[in-house]
């Protein structure tokens, strides 16, 4: 499948890689700020014309989730059974042939591992503003990831974005994705765009999501709760959206399923606002 | 609520002494450091954590202000102003009480306006601080300290960790101008707080000396600055929101 390849690289820490509904909201408040409300309520009327991946390091795929080969030999199987993200070629592999494939995959076989980025507890301390010193009781630790800047992830977008998307790529790495971004949590530089043609099965009848996807329409799925919180221009406003559930990347659809969840809180941020949550299947196409 | 624009603050912080910004460790080993400082796990450089600028720059801020922000602090928060331009709460953020009074002030007075970027060694300074690995630390000094009994007996030492004088460290911070009143406070509380930021300290130990920082612009030679006006140290640009 032919799809538009951005490069990010993580500049500092950040609390969790960035998934496509949390990034695709980011985007869209920057679209709000520099066209207006109005332009972006004009343009979530219709079906959004291009959809965001979840952001992989580059070269890697989530496992599609496939119907599950046996294997009796328990280190082997511990191996696939703890396998998230495979290499291009043996997503193609897997997208065409099934979990087969796998009994034999470099990555079960321990000799080929995608970056990880390291994690460090930090700990932060509440001051005392009477006496300057740490307060009893606050304090706590943060588990964050630090990705190797110098390792490209990749980001892909399927169809046309009907605005710049690099520039918005860009302000959301200038301003910092995801929570913590008021202390410098979540910058990155961007890349791209370039073309690039993504592995899927020849004769597919079936799709393999890169980005978190509805409940309609999975058929071999791995579940997730999902509790967000409002972002943009309503954070420190009352945080959290209405809770959901949805499937993971790598979660197998009949259909290139989209959807918008209504995720408005009960008290909403503002009058007539409306919450939505865009559950659109990133489809790699595999066979079943 | 529209976002006008971004300022983009660049500054090079100077350790004018001996800076120490700790962390916590889970385990420790015999001979081990007892108070090691922050690093970053991928290059195992010190750096400094844009929590811990940006909250000190909150607490001095805070304290200059006084009043309210100081006595009517509460048990485990800051002190939570009913104003939505409360220029404390405006810039550095608030978590609202889960009631509807809070809610109402927290949506009118908008997003976190400043956000403080962990800041990282200059290359040119990690250079100069290479040969501090000869003495036991990377990029840092071993300082011991006693502790004296003071009816006698043995000094009870301890080691600390710190970066040395003369450390350099790359600060960036973006500020985000919703409204004319978001200019004002740049101007009036924001350069402030970062005044006093080097009058006070940044990080432990500093009424024992530690911690005192200069801010240099990053684009003029480092020994021209001494004495020059706080403004004139610091290269503020307005990022290009793209559309």
């Amino acid at each position: 499948m032919r799809a538009t390849l951005f490069r990010l690289y993580f500049e500092g820490p950040l609390k969790e890689l960035p998934r496509a509904p949390a990034l695709l909201g980011h985007v869209l408040w920057w679209y709000r700020y520099t066209h207006g409300r109005e332009a972006l309520e004009g343009l979530l009327e219709k079906p959004l014309p291009f959809r965001l991946s979840s952001v992989f390091p580059e070269g890697w795929l989530p496992r599609p989730k496939l119907p599950p080969v046996q294997v009796e030999e328990t280190e082997r199987r511990k191996a696939i059974k703890n396998l998230t993200l495979v290499s291009l070629e043996t997503f193609q592999a897997l997208a065409e042939k099934g979990e087969e494939v796998l009994l034999e995959a470099p990555e079960v076989l321990g000799r080929a591992r995608p970056p990880e980025p390291r994690r460090l507890r930090r700990s932060r301390v509440g001051i005392d503003r009477g006496t300057g010193a740490a307060r009893r009781g606050i304090l706590f630790t943060q588990e964050l990831l630090f990705p190797d800047p110098r390792t490209a992830y990749a980001l892909y977008v399927m169809g046309e974005a009907p605005f710049d998307l690099r520039d918005a790529l860009a302000f959301v790495g200038e301003m910092g994705f995801g929570g913590g971004a008021s202390v410098g949590l979540g910058r990155f530089r961007v890349e791209g765009p370039r073309t690039v043609e993504l592995p899927e099965a020849k004769e597919a009848n079936a799709y393999a999501t890169l980005a978190p996807g509805p409940l309609e329409g999975a058929l071999y799925y791995d579940l997730e709760p999902y509790w967000g919180r409002l972002g943009g221009g309503y954070v420190g406003s009352k945080p959290f959206k209405g809770p959901y559930l949805r499937t993971r990347e790598g979660s197998v659809y009949q259909e290139p399923t989209a959807l918008y969840l209504d995720t408005t809180p009960q008290d909403p941020p503002e009058e007539g606002v409306r919450v939505r949550e865009f559950l659109g299947v990133f489809p790699l196409g595999v066979r079943l | 609520m529209q976002l006008k624009k971004v300022l983009r603050i660049r500054s090079v912080l100077l350790a004018k002494t001996g800076l120490r910004i700790g962390m916590s460790r889970d385990q420790m080993a015999i001979g081990d450091l007892d108070n090691p400082v922050i690093r970053n796990p991928l290059t195992d450089e010190p750096y400094i954590p844009g929590s811990s600028l940006k909250g000190k720059l909150r607490y001095l801020l805070e304290w200059s202000l006084g009043g309210p922000y100081i006595l009517e602090a509460k048990e485990r928060h800051v002190y939570a102003s009913p104003d939505p331009k409360d220029p404390v709460a405006r810039i550095f953020g608030l978590a609202p009480e889960n009631d509807e009074a809070s809610l109402k002030v927290a949506r009118e007075r908008g997003p976190t306006r400043l956000l403080v970027r962990d800041a990282y060694l200059l290359e040119d300074s990690k250079r100069e601080l290479e040969r501090t690995a000869a003495r036991g630390g990377l990029y840092t000094e071993i300082k011991q300290e006693v502790f004296i009994p003071r009816l006698g007996g043995n000094a009870n030492p301890r080691t600390t960790e710190r970066v040395p004088a003369g450390a350099r460290f790359g600060v960036e911070m973006a500020y985000r101008v919703l409204d004319d009143l978001d200019e004002e406070y740049f101007q009036n509380y924001l350069l402030r707080a970062l005044e006093l930021l080097e009058v006070d300290g940044l990080g432990g130990h500093i009424s024992r000396g530690y911690g005192q920082v200069y801010f240099l612009h990053p684009k003029k030679p480092w020994d021209a600055q001494e004495g020059l006006p706080l403004k004139e140290r610091l290269l503020v640009e307005e990022i290009a929101l793209g559309a």
